[in-house]
């Protein structure tokens, strides 16, 4: 099934792993929960993705389906912020280690945020030029998503 | 002050009090589950194939800065796989090369990712290492924030860590030794992260008796 995505929407940077979205409902959606630190970053990726996407990205409630997990972790490993596609419920996990630095401001996390929530939308890493897409990957004062982003997110969920 | 009167007075109607509740309690949870539980299901295209994708805050496929970030740089064989750590997996490794740091001939080594049951997370581009197969490995001590006897294989891209090599003698393994003596660090000077991450790798060499390394490269 996403392979068939894949090849139908050339222009937008899809995985070629399954993503978090809960087409079922109407309009689809993700429910997530949150025992990050990072609130800010993950309720600016929330609000921005909201409002570009048509897919809905609502907290989890008690009569809902868990699809996404946000959290945290000390990591000696080099990443910032990973994605996990689980059988259950997926994961965003930031990588607090580096984003509490010293050299880290909360526009580095809000874009680490987006980028993550970005995969649990199906979008893939590219390596477009700054600010196009927040899908390239790397430390990055960005709190917002690029015109490329928009774009993709036209193409799979609009 | 009523409950306990109620006790003290009426045992038989605290009885129907509490057979009442019980049965109020139970047909709520039924009515729930019949008219008010969401039936939609967590739904994944292909399951149960899983990944893990990692977005890395600097170049992990540039050797140098892998290396500079690195402890020890080894060149190692697989001997068997340990156990599955939380989401890593720890392989028992032969060291047969040493590149930078010193170690026992024998190590731990980690590397994020899993086969568990009919599951298996890998981190894209970046697959499980193999029994048998030798690698050249940059890793780091694990930090007091994660108790482990395991060194830390650093995750990368490309050719940028856990490169696989026919043995010590192997030519990517003098091109890897010619990165490790152009190693630099990837923090700022006056990083947090490189003062964090020095302080890690001074106590591990502190309690581990085998371990020696000219540490991180300094900041700059």
């Amino acid at each position: 099934m996403v392979t068939a995505v894949v090849s139908s929407v050339a222009a937008a940077h899809l995985t070629s792993y399954p993503n978090s979205v809960d087409s079922s409902t109407s309009p689809a959606q993700i429910r997530y929960s949150t025992n990050s630190k990072y609130t800010g970053a993950v309720n600016n990726a929330v609000d921005r993705w909201n409002a570009e996407s048509k897919v809905e990205i609502l907290p989890d409630a008690w009569n809902t389906v868990k699809d996404l997990e946000i959290g945290d972790t000390y990591s000696s490993d080099t990443f910032h912020g990973r994605f996990t596609w689980n059988p259950g419920a997926d994961n965003i996990t930031f990588n607090t280690r580096i984003l509490d630095g010293s050299d880290w401001s909360y526009e580095h996390k809000a874009k680490t945020a987006l980028h993550e929530f970005g995969h649990s939308l199906d979008f893939d890493h590219n390596e477009l030029d700054w600010p196009t897409s927040i899908m390239r990957q790397g430390k990055r004062f960005q709190e917002y998503l690029g015109s490329h982003d928009k774009s993709d997110d036209d193409n799979r969920w609009n | 002050m009523r409950s306990l009167a109620i006790v003290s007075h009426s045992p038989k109607r605290v009885i129907k009090l509490a057979a009442g509740v019980v049965v109020g309690t139970t047909l709520a949870l039924l009515l729930q589950t019949a008219f008010f539980s969401n039936p939609v299901q967590h739904v994944h295209g292909v399951e149960p194939e899983t990944a893990i994708s990692a977005d890395f805050w600097y170049d992990v496929s540039d050797p140098s800065l892998i290396a500079g970030d690195s402890f020890y740089v080894v060149v190692g064989r697989v001997v068997r796989t340990v156990r599955v750590d939380g989401d890593r997996t720890v392989f028992e490794v032969a060291v047969t090369k040493e590149l930078k740091g010193s170690t026992p001939d024998s190590v731990l080594v980690s590397q994020l990712g899993k086969v568990e049951g009919e599951h298996s997370w890998e981190l894209e581009d970046f697959p499980l290492m193999k029994e048998g197969h030798q690698y050249v490995m940059s890793v780091v001590p694990p930090s007091v924030h994660e108790p482990s006897d395991a060194l830390i294989l650093l995750s990368a891209k490309g050719m940028g860590n856990k490169v696989e090599v026919t043995g010590p003698d192997d030519p990517l393994v003098s091109w890897y030794a010619d990165k490790v003596r152009k190693a630099r660090t990837p923090y700022p000077a006056g990083a947090s992260g490189h003062r964090e991450r020095a302080a890690s790798g001074r106590q591990w060499q502190e309690t581990h008796p085998g371990y020696g390394s000219p540490g991180l490269s300094p900041a700059v």
